[in-house]
């Protein structure tokens, strides 16, 4: 059963064009010139029960904009939108005690007052009952280990634990649904994986359905299964992971190391193979994926190969291209 | 309801928390305030050395309205002030966006999120100022009056609020406006003279259609004389008017948020 549901969605915003300095600020008082930006340009998918789905696209690309219609901040321009059987934009509070949107770069702790304060708070916004708040904290603090900073104010925390407490205070009231922008963002490597660990458990222990979106693709890879790629506010590609380099990576790469000192010149009996990078003694090639085995019989017939590698280009490679709008192999 | 006021005492407790952190500014604070109520007294006194009446108010009556008025103003920014300067950073910064996800409305979340404590302390000696006032110019009163004059204290709160915060949303349309909080500021302070000596024109557009004479006016009026019960009910639409048109002017503006990009 899908639980969220976005057809045709479209989100076009006015933005007013002010020309520079003191004198652009004034005639803008009096006259401005509009543009529309399409940040989400006709979207359609839908999502089931349990699943954990990564949004991905370079910035600016709609991710964002999607969350933040899904979750009812934004009124849609036009299109269907259903989370849970609700139209977001209602914001019913039924609805809304149902999911939980976290933002890295966005906090709702209070600043000045230890994390536990704003949890607090959050257990009579939510209206959480005394034992299941104390049950459903002891279990995210366990998860998250932060036992030894839930007293200090948040000001005080670092980076990393702050992101971790603004887990615990969206997910208090165990959402449903969890729209999840950025978590990881800004964060340490070790950091990152923790909480990409956490996301990981959270989503199998309770079965909540999740949207990920993120820059770092080890997030993606490692968490989710699908992914909907956006760009320019429309969907580019819906579906598993694996079959992004199917569908768009036509070549592989070919990792070579020589035992001889070697010239770009030596390469020309290889006319289908581009070369990647050239760091003698190891040079890379792409290579259209029906000419890698011909191509490397070649290289090892006409040259002195220490060592030979076929590999499936790599998934951050096919999206940055797939973004910048080059020729793949 | 209950709800709300379970919600509001988290409000509240997490304020106190906040503030005891911050010790210094405080005593300069209630200093400062003080000095302005006071200045505002005396200047009375110099008016009244020329004259026994202004436009039917005496200068017992007049010291009852600026008390009254600077206390109205305390109670206002204690439940306001720092709420309402946040405003326009949390429109256009974003930041907005994790309110408006809670089971709560988004319009007493922000309205009322931060008690600004300081203001108690300016509260307690201008009510005492009040009482003394009270006593040496005006006693006895009956019971009744000092209740209505509460209870029209509470309407013009929330007719202040409710245009005040209208104001603000201008922001969710306008974009950043930083000093868009004093707008209005400037406009209520109209209240702290008698509404019934602004003139013809002015006087019925305080009194029903932008009601400030019911921040210190109309209260001052039932404390030191009669209870006008047409105005007191009066004053209770109007409450309850105003606070609807708010509600409704923030749901509009609401449609109009468009977030900050991340």
């Amino acid at each position: 059963m899908s639980l969220i549901s976005v057809s045709n969605l479209k989100k076009y915003y006015q933005v007013y064009q002010k020309e520079p300095g003191l004198a652009g600020s004034i005639r803008s008082l009096f006259k401005r010139k509009y543009d529309t930006v399409k940040a989400v340009n006709d979207i359609s998918f839908t999502i089931n029960e349990g699943e954990l789905v990564g949004f991905i696209g370079p910035n600016g690309a709609g991710k964002t904009t999607t969350l933040k219609v899904l979750s009812g901040l934004l009124y849609p321009t036009s299109g269907n939108v259903s989370v849970l059987g609700y139209t977001p934009f209602d914001r019913k509070p039924a609805f809304q005690k149902q999911f939980a949107l976290v933002m890295g770069q966005k906090n709702q702790l209070w600043w000045d007052l230890p994390a536990l304060d704003s949890f607090i708070l959050n257990k009579e916004i939510y209206e959480i009952p005394e034992d299941q708040f104390q049950r459903t904290l002891k279990e995210l603090v366990t998860m998250l280990d932060l036992n030894d900073v839930l007293k200090v104010q948040v000001r005080k925390l670092s980076l990393g634990q702050r992101m971790k407490a603004e887990l615990v205070a969206a997910l208090l009231h165990s959402p449903k649904v969890l729209f999840l922008d950025e978590p990881t963002i800004g964060l340490d490597v070790v950091m990152q994986k923790k909480i990409r660990d956490f996301i990981k458990g959270y989503n199998q222990k309770f079965k909540a359905t999740i949207i990920l979106t993120s820059h770092y693709m080890d997030d993606v890879k490692e968490l989710c299964d699908r992914v909907i790629i956006i760009d320019h506010g429309k969907i580019f590609f819906d579906g598993k992971l694996d079959q992004i380099i199917k569908k768009y990576a036509d070549h592989k790469i070919l990792e070579v190391v020589f035992a001889d000192p070697v010239v770009k010149k030596d390469f020309a009996v290889i006319a289908a193979a581009k070369i990647k990078s050239f760091e003698p003694p190891k040079v890379s090639f792409t290579v259209k994926r029906q000419y890698a085995n011909q191509v490397a019989a070649k290289l090892l017939t006409s040259l002195n190969v220490a060592d030979l590698n076929i590999t499936e280009a790599s998934i951050e490679d096919i999206i940055r291209e797939v973004f910048t709008g080059r020729d793949l192999s | 309801m209950r709800r709300y006021l379970t919600i509001y005492r988290a409000f509240f407790k997490n304020s106190l928390i906040r503030e005891m952190q911050f010790r210094s500014h405080f005593w300069i604070f209630v200093v400062v305030n003080l000095i302005w109520a006071g200045m505002a007294m005396i200047t009375f006194r110099f008016i009244f050395n020329q004259t026994n009446q202004v436009g039917g108010w005496t200068f017992p009556a007049i010291l009852v309205l600026t008390a009254t008025y600077y206390l109205f103003d305390r109670i206002f920014q204690l439940l306001f002030e720092v709420n309402f300067s946040r405003i326009n950073y949390l429109v256009n910064s974003g930041d907005l966006d994790l309110i408006l996800t809670k089971p709560v409305s988004g319009q007493f979340f922000i309205s009322l999120r931060q008690v600004s404590l300081p203001h108690l302390f300016v509260i307690l000696p201008l009510l005492i100022t009040l009482i003394w006032l009270i006593k040496i110019y005006f006693w006895p009163i009956a019971l009744i009056n000092i209740l209505a004059y509460g209870f029209l204290l509470l309407c013009g709160l929330v007719i202040v609020y409710s245009f005040w915060f209208m104001t603000l949303t201008a922001v969710f349309w306008l974009g950043n406006i930083e000093n868009i909080v004093y707008l209005f500021g400037s406009v209520y302070e109209v209240s702290r003279i008698p509404a019934d000596v602004t003139g013809l024109v002015l006087r019925p557009l305080l009194t029903y259609f932008l009601p400030l004479a019911f921040v210190a006016t109309v209260p001052t009026q039932v404390l030191t004389g009669q209870i006008n019960f047409g105005l007191v009910v009066f004053g209770v639409l109007a409450a309850a008017f105003w606070l609807w048109v708010s509600r409704l002017v923030w749901q509009l503006a609401l449609r109009h948020y468009s977030s900050a990009s991340s």
